[in-house]
């Protein structure tokens, strides 16, 4: 168990610079996603940890200890890849054995037939394999332990992959998109499995993924990574209810945050196209902002209102349990999308006109270069 | 296309193929017939495929002052008799799989390090080196013969293993086609290994070489035929002592011995040198094709 820092890293490929100047903190035993959108240089965050990618500038702490200059294996972390990464060769129980056999055996006792005459040998390979034979029984994998990792489907192989991780009792597992090549039903399962793991092994997980559906249910805190910024590290109800970055705002959520244009008159108060909000900015910023709405803080209104957008219905997105609908403003320049019930959704049609309230309070503010204002 | 001219192109094709595999098959045919066939019978172009195997009596054994009924036998247990007393067919055969086994056994040594290196390690000048490599496998040994033959003169080595050996050792071609294989060696695999506490040298060997074995296969194929049937090198550096001869120049040894027209013993003796390529061939034929077509050249 160890916490992980990491200050002021840089990550130079060539001439394009990957990560700018990174600062994240991990805390002892903590779950922490590292999110964000594709290239955004998560594999490679979680790469310099490894020890696996030379960070081009300074530094890289486990449990306290500046790591810059060790080999990944003498880092004690363990990492399980997008592709498993299983030895294709050798059998299950082989590919959980070997990084106990590197770590505890010397060279002589690996060679086969001759490790049975170096003393002491047998009881260190007893004790191997008997903690193999644990870390199976807590995966549910006994019965692949003699197959080949070809011979076993996608979900199997990545729990082989997660037993090879943990049989070394690293201070950290670091997990790079390991559910991404599952089907969506296993995703959901093994979402709950690894969060049980990691409630059970107290050890600090860093979890890399794309997809924010894993950030949101399965960490304690998840970081935001947008062009090689960390742009906001907090708990996944923080993030989503209170982005600092109108870019965390848009990667966040699903769908998508809306987005209007927003301007604030000469007595500072909002409006957003043309409905007033009567809602102040703490400091003024007089001219165009920008102004965030979750699909929920929009709802169909029946008759004429304050606060509402007048629109046409393009589009119904049914899920079961919510409907988003696809609302063009009058307008035309601008499209919301917007949740309602099912018992809502069932009533317009599309082509409908239609009226949307939206909720004061729930308005998210940013200024022109995206940046969160705050209101009175 | 109708029926008929399918059967057209098909039946075109067919006799191509055909004609193809009659000008590849007739010297073998021819071999291993007369191998067979007693000298009157070759002579006479009579007899077909086995010749009549009719008793002939050897007149050199005569010479020698054996009994008639011992120099008394059939054409084919005199041609290959002869072969095996009249040259040491068998010490050749040896020296071939000396020789081939060591060189390939090397070549391996050195080229899969050198293609780690190349497909996975970031290193200054990589680009370069590989460059040349590419460039070396566009010279032909001919061209690097003589210099070979005076360092080898120079220390001493001609006319032994070594020599045949030796310059063999660091196969261009291996590193290629080593290289190209790694490629394709997901990196994720190697850092894997480099987090469960692996040193770049057992990656190689622990990781890289048992996912490359049908790469290897491929290669020690090319490898062993290769250098089984070369007659030129050990040629050049092979003067003289016979122990150390490999096959190819064993037979040419042969046929100066023996006066001209013993073509039954001859034909005999390439039969045995050549019957272990083929079986080999034979017994890895799967492996072989699929050699041929991992690295698309013949
Ligand atoms: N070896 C390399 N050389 C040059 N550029 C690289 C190298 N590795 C990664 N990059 C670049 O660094 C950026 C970040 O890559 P990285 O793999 O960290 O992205 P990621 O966030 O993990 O994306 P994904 O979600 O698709 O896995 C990308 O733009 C990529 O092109
Ligand atoms: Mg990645």
């Amino acid at each position: 168990m160890a916490s992980i820092t990491l200050s002021g890293v840089t990550k130079v490929f060539g001439n394009s610079r990957v990560l700018n100047t990174t600062n994240l903190e991990v805390a002892d035993g903590e779950f922490l996603t590292l999110v964000g959108p594709s290239g955004c240089g998560k594999s490679t965050t979680l790469r310099i940890i490894a020890g696996l990618e030379n960070q081009t500038t300074v530094n890289v702490m486990i449990a306290g200890k500046k790591v810059n200059d060790l080999r990944p294996s003498r880092r004690n972390l363990a990492m399980v890849f997008q592709s498993y990464a299983l030895y294709p060769h050798l059998t299950v129980r082989q590919n959980l054995e070997i990084p106990l056999k590197l770590r505890d055996l010397s060279f002589a006792e690996r060679i086969p037939l001759i490790w049975s005459c170096v003393p002491g040998a047998r009881e260190k390979v007893d004790k191997i394999g008997k903690v193999v034979n644990e870390i199976a029984a807590t995966l549910k994998i006994e019965h692949l332990l003699d197959r080949k990792p070809g011979q076993l489907s996608g979900g199997q192989r990545q729990r082989v992959a997660l037993g090879r991780a943990m049989v070394r009792k690293p201070a950290a597992f670091l997990m790079d998109e390991p559910l991404s090549n599952l089907d969506a039903g296993l995703r959901v399962h093994m979402r709950a499995e690894l969060a049980g793991l990691h409630r059970s092994l107290k050890t600090t997980f860093i979890y890399v993924t794309h997809d924010q559906a894993e950030a949101l249910t399965m960490s304690d805190r998840m970081a935001v990574m947008i062009d090689g910024d960390i742009l906001q590290v907090g708990a996944p109800n923080d993030v989503y209810n209170d982005p600092k970055n109108i870019r965390v705002a848009e990667f966040v959520g699903s769908p998508k945050i809306n987005i209007l244009p927003g301007r604030t008159d000469p007595s500072g108060v909002l409006s957003c196209l043309n409905v007033n909000l009567s809602r102040r900015l703490r400091e003024s910023v007089a001219g165009d902002v920008s102004i965030g709405l979750r699909p929920e803080h929009l709802s169909l209104q029946k008759k004429n209102a304050e606060n509402c957008f007048l629109g046409r219905l393009t589009y119904k997105e049914n899920l079961g349990s919510d409907v988003f609908l696809y609302v063009t403003i009058n307008d035309e320049a601008h499209q919301v999308i917007a949740r309602a019930t099912p018992f809502e959704g069932h009533d317009v049609a599309i082509g409908d006109d239609v009226r949307l309230y939206l909720v004061p309070d729930k308005i998210i503010v940013f200024s022109a270069d995206g940046n969160r204002l705050q209101l009175v | 296309m109708n029926k008929s001219e399918n059967w057209y192109s098909e039946f075109s094709k067919h006799m191509i193929l055909l004609f193809g595999t009659i000008i590849v098959i007739l010297p073998f045919y021819l071999m291993l017939s007369f191998s067979f066939k007693s000298p009157a019978e070759i002579q006479s172009i009579s007899g077909g495929f086995f010749g009549n195997q009719a008793l002939m009596t050897d007149n050199r054994c005569l010479k020698a002052g054996k009994s008639k009924e011992a120099c008394t036998m059939r054409p084919v247990i005199y041609n290959y008799s002869a072969a095996f007393s009249e040259a040491p067919l068998l010490r050749y055969l040896l020296n071939g799989v000396i020789v081939t086994l060591s060189i390939f056994f090397i070549q391996v040594i050195v080229a899969l390090p050198c293609a780690y290196a190349l497909a996975k390690l970031k290193f200054w000048g990589r680009d370069v080196v590989f460059g040349l490599v590419i460039f070396c496998l566009l010279i032909p040994v001919h061209a690097i013969a003589l210099p070979l033959y005076l360092m080898l003169a120079k220390v001493g080595l001609t006319n032994t293993y070594a020599s045949l050996v030796i310059p063999w050792t660091i196969s261009v071609f291996g590193i290629f086609l080593m290289r190209q294989f790694f490629k394709t060696v997901p990196d994720d695999l190697i850092d894997a290994a480099r987090m469960d506490g692996m040193s770049e040298f057992s990656i190689v060997w622990t990781v890289m070489l048992p996912t490359a074995i049908p790469a290897l296969l491929a290669f020690g194929i090319f490898s062993v035929v290769a250098h089984w049937n070369d007659y030129f090198w050990p040629r050049v550096v092979i003067t003289g002592d016979r122990d150390l001869m490999t096959p190819p120049l064993g037979l040419r040894m042969f046929k100066s011995d023996m006066d001209g027209n013993e073509y039954g013993p001859m034909m005999a003796a390439a039969t045995v040198i050549v019957a272990p390529l083929v079986v080999a061939f034979l017994l890895a034929q799967r492996r072989f094709i699929e050699g041929i077509t991992l690295t698309g050249m013949k």
